[in-house]
């Protein structure tokens, strides 16, 4: 049983391969997606592994700690530990798509603004007071936040898609909303980027519009490409934010250390900041992908 | 002649001069003329200048400040190496790309701007290696040690993480141009002779004044010392590949190489990093304090819903050590419980004096007399 839950944002501060596998398509390395809408998603087993991977390296002293945390195997005492903590599959807020004018805009929809307010109330009782929630704003489709990405009076090119939009309060104030809660962490103006397009513009994007990168190998002896060492490999751009939500329970047995409530261990992962605030996740981490921003709500 | 859809074509040759974004020049919005003698389109020739605006170097900069920021972070728990370089000339990356010119440029999907991809760097430094250590054999780089720990291998991955190098100070689309002097004979037509007409192929170079290369290393539970050395390296052998080598394409042309690499970890970097260390410490001492706040207001909460002989007990009963706490409980307190003839209290307060060592027979003279009321107060009717 689960009596804390604290939810956060992850913001993509380099390319994430989350990947499912192989595939025999265009591309040979897929990213995770939702099979209902095809969104991409980071599994919650991606995710909980790659954060207790960062954590077990930065702490090594506290492997008692993080074992009861994060659950354990058959150890020396030839007991199991069950998790203290789960986490969901992060899902997608806001997805860049390259724009005419200003750059790069971020693109929601109703359907993911309706989902995060459903899911927040959901854990409405078991967030604390002060972090109540606030409901986001669900703006109709095809409203932006500002004139900044306006390439001609009420027109924007997403791609090389053309969009009739009008500056919408809703939009505005969702955008400030959703400024506040991610705050210093994006340095690239988020009330400025933010559109709202409808459900199936925002699917199109999200499938169509990840990195698709061509790799190669180079031979050795002859300074160019191996046979059949050409592979096209999907990546979730940067500047994405997906969120999840960590369920915090009370340690299984005993607990040790101060670490036996839930309370304890809320202390520890996220208000003494062990939860890492910069973690790799994913595919490639040796290129520096899967850089992720935490961004506790 | 634009090939793209009617409303976007309005819209883009409305707004030409807005286009930040460099794919949109590079990759969209292509002009194409007519042949008449072919009788088809043809792409144009002609590449038309390319601006950089002053939104897109808003963005470097952010990115910049953003990136930093986020390895602040990443050293609070791991590894971070920063260098920095100057681009000697000019440098063309991702020229052979699929691109209907034939001619491409690697220009970033959501930023813009044009970028060394990590997978270019790390494979420059690894071939760099395979030379510079493994007399040119790929298999060494498996046999040693060194080269196995930090590019990896098919069995377990390389300790060092290389990053993307954004070009961004200094930033300058340039064109430039090859010509083919002997088509007919790369096409394995003719002979190389010199009556073949040359065929000028243009393309685009950057030019960018300092970069900055970021390499990273986990920490590793089992040798931490080993993964700082090897990060170490690891820069060391990025300084060597950019400087002898280049990167990106024709970099046998002169394209693509750095001058002046130096490490900026320890005066540029570590500086932010402690100032993110502070600013993280501060932040917890903030909310450490505020729940505490947020704790005593409850506690005053809860006593003002209490009785006035309620809440004296309750006071009695959360007294600290402290010399303060000692003094109030001997003046304010006592007097209370004696004006209230509370007995809880009074119990209370004998508890509160036994725990801080003020029952014993040490007790002064004035103390003991208080202990007296005390006692008679619990032992009255």
């Amino acid at each position: 049983m689960y009596s804390i839950v604290r939810p956060f944002v992850l913001h993509a501060v380099t390319s994430v391969h989350a990947g499912s596998g192989s595939e025999i398509g265009l591309v040979d390395l897929p990213i995770q997606r939702e099979k209902h809408t095809g969104f991409p998603k980071i599994e919650s087993s991606s995710l909980k592994g790659a954060v207790r991977y960062h954590m077990v390296q930065a702490l090594p002293e506290e492997k008692k700690e993080l074992d009861l945390i994060f659950g354990a195997d058959r150890g020396e005492e030839s007991v199991t530990q069950a998790s203290a903590i789960a986490l969901s599959d992060a899902r997608v807020l806001l997805f860049p798509v390259k724009s005419l004018r200003g750059v790069f805009a971020w693109i929601t929809c109703p359907h993911v603004l309706e989902r995060w307010n459903q899911e927040m109330s959901i854990h409405q009782e078991t967030i604390s007071k002060e972090n109540a929630f606030q409901p986001l704003p669900v703006p109709a489709p095809n409203t932006v936040s500002s004139d900044r990405l306006m390439a001609v009076n009420g027109r924007i090119v997403l791609e090389e898609y053309t969009f009739d939009v009008t500056i919408s309060r809703e939009a505005q104030q969702l955008a400030e909303q959703l400024a506040t809660l991610i705050g210093e962490y994006s340095r690239l103006r988020l009330p400025e980027r933010l559109v709202v397009l409808s459900d199936d513009d925002f699917v199109d994007f999200v499938k169509l519009s990840t990195e698709v990168n061509a790799r190669i190998r180079i031979s050795h002896e002859t300074g160019t490409v191996d046979n059949g060492a050409l592979w096209y490999e999907e990546n979730v751009p940067p500047e994405t934010f997906f969120y999840s939500f960590l369920y915090i329970g009370h340690a299984r047995g005993n607990g040790i250390n101060g670490l036996t409530t839930a309370n304890d261990i809320e202390q520890y992962l996220v208000k003494s900041g062990k939860f890492p605030s910069v973690f790799q996740l994913g595919g490639n981490s040796t290129l520096g992908r899967g850089m992720m921003r935490t961004i506790w709500l | 002649m634009l090939f793209h859809p009617k409303d976007t074509r309005d819209v883009m040759q409305a707004a030409s001069k807005s286009m930040a974004h460099l794919a949109y020049h590079l990759y969209y919005f292509l002009e194409h003329e007519w042949n008449d003698k072919k009788r088809v389109w043809e792409l144009s020739k002609r590449l038309k200048p390319v601006p950089i605006l002053p939104e897109l170097k808003a963005v470097g900069e952010q990115l910049r400040a953003q990136r930093e920021h986020a390895m602040a972070a990443w050293a609070q728990t791991g590894h971070v190496k920063k260098l920095k370089a100057r681009l000697a000339g000019r440098i063309i990356h991702g020229l052979g790309a699929g691109h209907v010119r034939e001619t491409s440029l690697t220009i970033h999907p959501v930023y813009g701007l044009p970028y060394i991809p990590a997978s270019s760097v790390k494979g420059l430094v690894r071939h760099w290696w395979i030379e510079a250590y493994g007399q040119g054999e790929e298999k060494s780089l498996s046999e040693q040690k060194i080269g196995r720990d930090v590019f990896g291998t098919q069995e377990k991955k390389g300790m060092v993480q290389f990053h993307d190098i954004f070009l961004i100070d200094g930033l300058q689309l340039v064109r430039d141009a090859l010509a083919v002097h002997m088509k007919e004979y790369y096409e394995g037509k003719k002979a190389a002779t010199d009556d073949q007409k040359p065929v000028p192929v243009s393309f685009w170079t950057v030019t960018a004044a300092e970069v900055e290369i970021y390499l990273t290393a986990n920490r590793s539970a089992q040798s931490d010392e080993e993964a700082k050395r090897l990060l170490e390296e690891a820069a060391a052998w990025t300084k060597a590949a950019l400087t002898e080598w280049g990167i990106g394409s024709k970099t046998s042309s002169g394209y693509g190489r750095f001058i002046d690499v130096e490490d900026v970890t320890e005066t540029e970097f570590l500086p932010v990093v402690r100032k993110e260390t502070m600013r993280l410490e501060q932040r917890k001492k903030e909310q450490a304090l505020l729940e505490q706040r947020k704790r005593e207001e409850e506690e005053q909460a809860k006593l003002a819903l209490l009785s006035p002989e309620e809440r004296l007990v309750a006071e009695i009963e959360q007294l600290t050590d402290s010399q303060a706490d000692q003094q109030r409980s001997k003046d304010i307190l006592y007097s209370q419980v004696i004006q209230q003839q509370n007995k809880q209290a009074a119990q209370a307060l004998l508890a509160y004096w036994q725990r801080i060592g003020q029952w014993e027979k040490s007790a002064s003279k004035k103390q003991k007399e208080k202990i007296n009321v005390i006692q008679q107060l619990l032992n009255g009717s």
